[in-house]
């Protein structure tokens, strides 16, 4: 049997996880409760959707902040959203997944196949985490680059004015991606290369020795990486 | 303690909390939220409307539902009315097989409650949540409009299919299916929804290996364990050879299997089955289980197979129930005992000793000569994947005993092979068994092989105890028939003037570690194309080899989906090494009426074939209409530089049902107030067949549909019929319905003339219901015959039997285009246009022949592009779940595509029908890939046919 806490705080939720080794944050429920997800029967599942923010406004500055428990469909149906970043929840393509699914939970999965990590780090992404040290905020560059997952994603905040451009290339709408790559003008590449992880900077993207897997082979993944940058940057030129 | 809302009701539930919140709702008896992939979130059958939003119900724990507001499909359903959107649904014929049909018209509910005026990307987006194979998407958007138009006018506007037969007045025209309300409503029509409480369990412990020999197994203390009715392994199953697959007997396959065998031959091949009170002491029990086994080199592919050195997959003793050969006592000199034996009921060119299971060899004319005088020759290897049929319900059985007899619930397309075989397991007799097909939640060929039912039901003839067993998603891939992977090589020789002199098709088929079919998969490859061709020089070599992947067996289209994309793909290259028009080398050498088709003389399922003539034949035909459709010879050019736009198309034939071998039975009796029940053998495996079967009553019998009520598949009330596979449903079954209406409607006729005091050939049948004299006018009503007859002075009930048993073939044929999109720099391809034209004779329910036509074009789409069981070099399947699997979506589904029905009247087929939905399946794979040589030149002779294949085809990396 699953142990539930649902936690009231984040606090709460932090020394929970803290003191269950295993446990699991639970927002959505679509990466952690699907099949082979880590909710299996025996685990410590703490929800944490009932304070975590859902709301998709601006701050100050005119940046859009995203609570990490909207779904890819809020985002999508919001009016701040900027295309670029419709395009990259897009890349879920089951309607319901899209509107259960979490940006936070999508982010802190950190999948070889992401969705949403790609676009938001060429987008210069910023995060509002919790974790040992409290509140913090930083760049989810500095989360992926850390492993991310010790910290419970609250926000993430994106200038909405940011220049970015996307491709996923997978053999079908709802299989998982070889490949989901983004550009954004000046802040380079950024990929989410199946068997390899998330790569941050075309350095860390050439540098890579994809492996060959059911996307593809290595051979055509090093290929595509390099057709899909040069239209990327084309796209972003225009 | 969980407190909701479920459909306008509170509900206090005390299920724990974690349990996932599917299983809550269907416990609480919403059976309209089904799980079709194990908790993956893929298919969307577990989607309900939750706090006002689609989320799936799978993916969210019980505990989340406190004070949730949650509607199910049950919600849209008020007493026996369906709602709007799901009569649109069964208008549109989009409700087939159906296991998801009550979800998807939720979500269209919620759909047209928040937005009335939805359009087509409302509805692709809301169908991107659900994985539809039977139907394919297309009618959905039909269904819409219809619901939309009911709202807004009152009325349907739009036509849902053409007519077909104007002077009939049910026939060839839209009615909504008979079982349309029960399965869009959410019905307990599933096996599932029958089980009772306190059932066993079943559960299967599966070989880690490819190939092994079990050395060593001990049961004691699973068995020890409480809650164990019984363990079932190779030491203590019965000793009886059969094989799986659902065939007419004697059949043209191997016996070459018991329940358990002592050589476990694929990952996933049975080990022990295990009774239990539950599941959870099944899995104890299970780990329980000490196995040692004595792995083997497994065999994975023909060549692996063909190698001189090659392991055997079968090694036992072989044994003929007759044609045996005379020198078996010399190839039996070294059988390896511990693999058992393999037992054929004739010869079919098996040698197992080389790994071959079966074979064909045959032709006419001269094809070497042929090859030396041609102008140009092409040769050319294609090779097909293993793809998985995936029904949305999984295989599954429940038995139990009740009155000292074995009654099985089943989900199969052959109920009276199930009988038989269970009988012949369990080592009963026939009456001891009773078979009941429920509702099938899709079968598409896999549910005419019995890979649950012999087991399951045998554990309740071991333990007495009713029995459950359904396979995961998993086992669904890994213990499951599949597509025969081919290897398919052709040869073809032509003159400039486009004529084909000459061809040769090579065949070799992967049956994997049993032989399901081993001889009419690979043979329909064959005989299901070169007869499409007036070509005098023609032969074939066919053989099948055991292997060590999962099983495989038979899928929609048996091998002529692989012929097909073999024989199409190397006439068009032929074409193009010519220079011809490769329609015009279809139309110069594709058969018409009265062809004399010679070939078929060695294609007869091992047995001599019938040489005959083509009959009724719409090829030519659909070929022309299809080229205008798709304004063949026009080169279209994308305003992206990156693309490039291509065309290609197929032409193609099928069978309906097997002549010489099946046959279909039939009864139909008038009831006491004059109604009609009409019992047919047939298996309605979601197609409509009991609505041909309904519609064959109301048209003879003159009365309207709620005056006829039909009952199949069940082997107690109904009379034998081979099954509904071989694209036999129509023409064998509706031809048994048929016969048995007429024979009642004779029936009627005597008994009315004696009661009339008239003869019989002065009367008729009148509408809504009446004898009527054409002498004297007097009219009698059914009613009123019926009661007579049945009173104590009458002449007894009166009841028409009819059966359906011939040589006639009526075959259907069509031709299927595509326009593709390719993208030079990353090999994206995009199915602009896909056309499928067929000759169906008179579509009896041509509404849901148009779907069956989307959904198996859909499904072919899917190998073409798409689907590919994977295995590791250990023979494990690597990628046995949807998302890794990647079966086609809505947004995989063509952005232009036509169903269209050429109108042709068959002779022998009911009403002058044919077969439609197999055949569906056999264009796709060569018009896409003709097309996709159209567009960029890339020549790819392997499904599925991926982005990275081409890119490699063009020297890109």
């Amino acid at each position: 049997m699953r142990r539930i806490i649902v936690a009231k705080t984040m606090e709460e939720a932090y020394k929970a996880r803290r003191d269950s080794a295993g446990a699991v944050y639970l927002t959505g429920g679509t990466e952690v409760l699907r099949l082979g997800g880590r909710a299996d029967a025996g685990s410590t599942i703490i929800d944490i959707s009932s304070f975590l923010p859902a709301d998709i406004s601006l701050d100050r500055d005119k940046n859009l902040v995203i609570g990490a428990a909207a779904t890819f469909q809020d985002v999508i149906d919001s009016p701040l959203t900027p295309e670029w970043l419709r395009k990259a929840c897009r890349y879920m393509a089951s309607l319901s997944l899209r509107m259960q699914a979490t940006v936070g939970g999508n982010i802190a999965s950190l999948r070889d196949d992401s969705y949403l990590i790609p676009t938001l780090l060429a987008a210069g992404a910023r995060l509002k985490t919790y974790g040992n040290r409290g509140f913090m905020e930083g760049s989810l560059q500095d989360y992926v680059s850390n492993g991310g997952s010790r910290y419970a994603i609250l926000s993430v905040t994106v200038d909405r004015d940011a220049c970015v451009a996307s491709r996923r290339i997978a053999r079908s709408s709802s299989t998982h991606s070889a490949l989901n790559i983004a550009l954004g003008r000046g802040r380079g590449f950024f990929a989410a290369l199946k068997g390899s992880g998330i790569l941050q900077g075309i350095e860390a993207i050439n540098a890579c020795e994809p492996v060959d897997d059911l996307t593809g082979s290595a051979g055509y993944k090093r290929y595509i990486i390099g057709q899909c940058a040069g239209l990327l940057s084309q796209e972003v030129e225009e | 303690m969980i407190t909701f809302t479920l459909n306008g009701k509170r509900i206090e539930t005390e299920l724990d909390k974690d349990m996932r919140l599917r299983d809550a709702l269907y416990a609480l008896g919403c059976t309209s939220v089904r799980d079709s992939d194990d908790h993956e979130g893929f298919t969307g059958s577990d989607i309900i409307i939750f706090n006002g939003k689609p989320r799936s119900s799978n993916l969210t724990l019980l505990y989340k539902a406190e004070g949730a507001e949650i509607r199910t499909a049950e919600s849209l359903r008020n007493g026996r009315d369906i709602n709007w959107v799901q009569k649109a649904m069964i208008r549109a014929g989009v409700v087939q097989s159906a296991y998801n049909s009550p979800t998807v018209a939720l979500l269209l509910t919620w759909l047209l409650e928040n937005k009335p005026d939805a359009g087509r990307e409302d509805v692709k987006e809301i169908l991107s949540s659900v994985f539809i194979r039977d139907a394919g998407y297309e009618h959905f958007y039909l269904a819409v409009k219809l619901a939309q138009e009911m709202a807004r006018y009152g009325e349907y506007r739009s036509a849902v299919s053409p007519s077909f037969r104007e002077n009939l007045e049910y026939i060839g025209k839209p009615m909504d299916k008979v079982d349309g309300v029960s399965l869009v409503a959410g019905e307990k029509v599933y096996v599932e929804d029958k089980v009772e409480e306190g059932s066993c369990v079943l559960a299967i412990l599966r070989s880690p290996y490819a190939m092994a020999y079990i050395k060593s197994i001990d049961t004691s203390e699973a068995e020890a364990l409480e809650g164990v009715e019984a363990v079932i392994t190779y030491l203590n199953c019965p000793d009886i050879y059969y094989m799986q697959a659902g065939q007419g007997e004697p059949e043209p396959s191997p016996y070459d299997r018991r329940l358990f065998n002592r050589k476990v031959r694929h990952v996933g091949d049975r080990v022990a089955g295990i009774v239990a009170r539950d599941r959870k002491t099944a899995d104890r029990a299970m780990e329980l289980i000490r196995v040692e086994y004595e792995p083997l080199r497994p065999v994975l592919s023909v060549e692996d197979a063909m190698a001189v050195d090659a392991p055997l997959v079968h090694n036992g003793k072989v044994e003929y129930v007759s044609g045996a050969p005379d020198d078996l006592d010399e190839y039996n000199r070294n059988y390896d005992e511990r693999d058992g034996k393999v037992i054929y009921q004739f010869p079919l060119h098996g040698d197992i000793r080389h790994n071959i299971a079966a074979g064909a060899h045959g032709g006419i004319g001269d094809v070497e000569k042929a090859f030396r005088e041609a102008d140009a020759v092409v040769e050319a290897t294609y090779r097909t994947s293993q793809v998985q049929c995936t029904p949305l319900e999984p295989h599954v059985c429940w038995s139990k005993l009740e009155n000292g007899r074995l009654v099985l619930h089943c989900s199969t397309q052959v109920p009276y092979h199930v009988r038989r075989i269970v009988a012949k397991v369990c080592q009963i007799p026939e009456n001891k068994v009773h078979v009941i097909k429920e509702r099938v939640g899709g079968g598409y060929g896999s549910k005419q092989d019995i890979l649950v039912e012999d087991l399951c039901g045998y554990a309740t003839w071991l333990t007495g105890k009713p029995v459950y067993f359904r396979n995961s998603r998993a086992e669904e891939f890994y213990a499951n028939s599949t597509r025969h992977p081919m290897r398919l090589t052709v040869k073809m020789s032509g003159m400039k003037d486009g004529t084909i002199t000459g061809i040769y098709m090579d065949v070799r088929a992967n049956t994997g570690p049993y032989g399901n079919h081993c001889l009419t998969v690979p043979m329909n490859a064959s005989s299901k194309t070169l007869p499409l061709f007036a070509v005098q020089n023609m032969y074939y070599d066919l053989n099948t080899y055991y292997s060590n992947i999962p099983p495989a067996g038979a899928y929609q289209g048996y091998g002529a989906p692989k012929g097909y994309f073999a024989i199409m793909s190397c006439m068009d290259e032929l074409a193009h090494k010519l220079g011809v028009d490769p329609l015009e080398m279809a139309l110069k050498n594709v058969v018409d009426e009265g062809y004399m088709l010679e070939i078929l003389k060695g294609l007869g399922e091992g047995r001599e074939g019938a040489v005959v003539p083509v009959g009724s034949c719409g090829v030519r035909q659909a070929l022309l209409k299809g080229a205008e459709m798709i304004n063949w010879g026009h080169r279209e050019v994308s305003e992206d530089p990156d693309w490039a736009i291509g065309k290609g198309f197929a032409m193609i034939q099928q069978g309906s049902g097997l002549p010489g071998l099946d046959q279909s039975n039939a009864q139909c009796k008038l009831l006491p107030d004059g109604s009609i029940v009409l019992l047919s053998g047939g298996a309605d495996i979601g197609t409509g067949l009991d609505t041909i079967s309904a519609k064959i009553a109301c048209e003879l019998l003159k009365v309207d549909p709620s005056r006829v009520s039909v009952v199949s598949g069940d082997t107690d009330s109904c009379l034998f019929d081979t099954g509904a596979y071989a694209s036999s449903g129509t023409y064998f079954s509706g031809n048994a319905s048929l016969n048995a209406v007429r024979d009642l409607r004779s029936r009627m006729l005597a008994e009315a003339a004696r009661q009339m005091g008239e003869d019989a050939s002065g009367l008729d049948l009148e509408s809504p219901g009446y004898v009527v004299s054409g002498k004297t006018g007097k009219k009698l009503s059914y009613q009123k015959l019926s009661h007579d007859a049945l009173a104590g002075d009458g002449t007894g009930a009166i009841v028409g039997t009819g059966s359906f048993a011939t040589s006639n073939s009526a075959i259907p044929y069509g031709a299927h285009f595509a326009q593709v999109a390719v993208n030079r720099r990353t090999g994206e391809i995009r199915v602009q246009k896909f056309y499928a034209l067929q000759d169906a004779g008179t579509p009896i329910n041509p509404e849901l022949a148009l779907c069956q036509m989307y959904g198996a074009a859909m499904k072919s789409i899917g190998h073409t592009l798409y689907e590919d069981m994977v295995l590791d070099k250990n023979g494990r399947c690597i990628n046995a779940n949807f998302t890794d699997y990647c079966v086609p979506m809505v947004a995989e589904a063509p952005e232009d595509f036509k169903a269209v029905l050429i109108d042709v009247n068959d002779q022998y087929g009911p009403f002058g029908a044919k077969s439609i939905s197999e055949i569906a399946t056999n264009g796709a794979a060569p018009a896409i890939a003709n097309a996709i040589y159209d567009a960029v030149g890339a020549r790819v002779r392997s499904w599925p046919i991926t982005p990275e294949k081409i890119l490699h085809e063009l020297g890109k990396f």
